[in-house]
């Protein structure tokens, strides 16, 4: 295990860079927080200096970073000043809004884009072949927050299928009964049906929009990997002793063109993390991204600091899954065993 | 290189830069003129792309438009070029303790989901496009520094380096003559690929109302503004500008591609 320990280890260093790059870029946020804090742009001096030493404001910036870094360290992130809230409460009250928004865009990208990628490599020249293709090129160049007007366009006005793009359910129905926060599971696991199919309908433009960026870069890499794996001796060696189609291509082809489709599946994700804000914007999906926002223009800088956190300190798991993934594929990486 | 796919790219990259060095004197309309008369009039002979919310013509906007895009791109791909292949060709040559923490700086910049962190350094440099520019010439600054480090760590032991080494040049000389312009190819390729990428995130900042601000003619900030009509039907407003920024986005990847495939043949797929 100590490969692993040791990778495990290499991530200090990065998260440490990480918090102070974010510390820094927001305490250069114009406005003064005590300013806010003390709730008037006209509050005398002597208020917005008394709430400068309360917030440690006055400190010089070296131990204003202890300071949060020891905050940091207690699961504190500060107080966000639009809503009032901790920001570390705000943050867990509406991150699975975003993370099954993302779980789902991803599994569909997966679900389409893989196969597509597979396709489009055995069979060269094929529909399959020359749509991969496009969607490859045309697919990275669709910014998000235009696909998405696209779909509300079409599917909303125009066929009048899909629900008017306003968030996670319906304004005037009661949100299911919390327990994963995940708005499909819950109202399965409350056995609510019609509240599962609402819900799924509301889901269904903002993923379909997030998961048609993520398509192209997968289904291209898919296909280039495939392509390589496909020319090689071994898998003509395993056609020539006969063996099924099928086996050669799910448990020969597949397994080894994974790694380079696995490695993508990560940068796919830390594009997703950011097509968020666009996304949670355009269907005004309540998430974090939507919320660092509001925070944004309000100048609140601990909710930006803290999602920007978050937002980091999540990429930087998901690299690392991604490294384990990558070992338990390829057993020459050697990640798990100190061989 | 002569496929009919690249000479529409070639083609419409021309078209982009026409309209951004002309596009002011090529429209009928003055891009910022409000005439509330005229609102939200669907595409017509008089209006090709229809008016906005204040009336203003939507196809001059989209054209006059080009020009603010197409320099916000091309001035932050050249702010990380330039220093991120100086930095990554020194730390691939002189590896040692400037690799090390050049490495980590990367890493620590990479960490971060890229337009979370632009959008973080807009915030926080200021809202202007001045900060766009920096922002997007930051998060693209450790693709260039890989590359040009990797480039450049293959070729410091080469014998035309080590010949110049023998032969009395300077690590800068050396730096400056031999590797740099050796790996250049590598990242113009980069570059052209990255020019997209600006493009999308300068729109990106902008539709989130950083950066760029209204009332001037940009395609991110022309679809914000058109984002609420589409509710009601209005297409055009927000339609023609993501249109735009699509065709350019797509135009700067398809120049990549085929630059790649000119550049370097085996790694055509």
């Amino acid at each position: 295990m100590s490969l692993l320990a040791r990778r495990l280890f290499g991530v200090v260093p990065t998260l440490l860079g990480v918090v102070v790059v974010t510390f820094v870029l927001t305490r250069l946020l114009p406005g003064d927080p005590a300013a806010f804090f003390a709730n008037s742009p006209t509050a005398d001096a002597a208020t917005i200096a008394a709430i400068r030493q309360k917030l440690g404001l006055d400190l010089p910036l070296w131990q204003q970073f202890l300071l949060y870094l020891g905050a940091l360290l207690r699961g504190d992130l500060g107080q966000s000043i639009v809503t009032g809230q901790p920001v570390a409460a705000d943050l867990l009250r509406l991150l699975p809004a975003s993370a099954e928004l993302t779980l789902a865009a991803f599994a569909m990208a997966v679900l389409v884009a893989v196969p597509l990628g597979m396709a489009a490599a055995l069979r060269r020249g094929s529909l399959p072949d020359h749509l991969c293709r496009l969607l490859g090129t045309a697919g990275v160049s669709l910014p998000t927050f235009v696909s998405g007007l696209l779909l509300i366009h079409l599917f909303y006005y125009r066929f009048g299928i899909a629900p008017e793009p306003i968030g996670r359910i319906d304004p005037f129905a009661i949100p299911p009964p919390a327990m994963t926060g995940f708005f499909l599971a819950d109202t399965l696991l409350a056995g609510d049906l019609r509240g599962f199919a609402a819900a799924a309908r509301q889901i269904v433009l903002p993923a379909v929009t997030m998961a048609l960026f993520a398509i192209a870069p997968l289904a291209r890499v898919t296909r280039a990997s495939m392509l390589g794996v496909l020319g090689s001796d071994f898998i003509r060696a395993a056609r020539a002793n006969g063996l099924r189609r099928r086996k050669i291509v799910l448990s020969y082809a597949l397994r080894n063109a994974l790694l380079p489709i696995v490695t993508t599946l990560g940068m796919i994700f830390s594009g997703m993390l950011g097509a968020n804000v666009l996304v949670e914007r355009v269907f005004a999906w309540p998430g974090v991204g939507s919320y660092a926002l509001d925070a944004l223009v309000g100048l609140d800088y601990a909710p930006v600091q803290g999602f920007v956190l978050v937002m980091a300190g999540l990429f930087i798991g998901v690299n690392l899954l991604v490294d384990l993934a990558c070992a338990a594929i390829d057993p020459r990486a050697r990640l798990l065993s100190d061989a | 290189m002569g496929s009919p796919l690249n000479l529409a790219a070639v083609a419409m990259l021309a078209v982009l830069l026409g309209c951004a060095a002309a596009g002011p004197w090529l429209v009928s309309h003055d891009p910022i003129a409000t005439n509330t008369a005229m609102a939200l009039r669907p595409p017509s002979a008089a209006h090709w792309f229809g008016t906005d919310q204040l009336g203003r013509d939507v196809f001059s906007r989209v054209v006059a438009a080009a020009r603010l895009d197409l320099a916000i791109a091309f001035a932050a791909v050249s702010l990380s070029l330039v220093p991120g292949a100086v930095l990554g060709a020194a730390m691939g040559y002189f590896r040692g303790r400037l690799d090390a923490i050049g490495g980590r700086a990367t890493d620590v910049l990479m960490a971060f989901p890229l337009f979370v962190l632009a959008m973080a350094m807009v915030a926080a440099l200021g809202n202007s496009v001045s900060s766009v520019v920096c922002a997007t010439a930051v998060i693209n600054l450790p693709f260039y520094i890989r590359l040009a480090r990797a480039e450049a760590a293959i070729r410091r032991d080469l014998g035309y380096i080590e010949a110049a080494r023998a032969g009395g040049s300077s690590h800068a000389r050396i730096l400056r003559v031999f590797v740099l312009p050796n790996i250049m190819p590598a990242l113009v390729v980069q570059a052209s690929v990255n020019l997209g990428w600006a493009v999308l995130n300068t729109a990106g900042l902008s539709f989130i109302g950083l950066g760029v601000r209204a009332p001037a003619p940009e395609w991110g900030i022309m679809v914000a503004e058109g984002a609420q009509f589409v509710l009601s039907g209005r297409w055009w407003i927000a339609g023609f500008p993501g249109l735009a920024l699509m065709l350019a986005v797509l135009c700067f990847n398809l120049l990549g591609d085929a630059l790649r495939d000119v550049a370097d043949p085996r790694a055509r797929v």
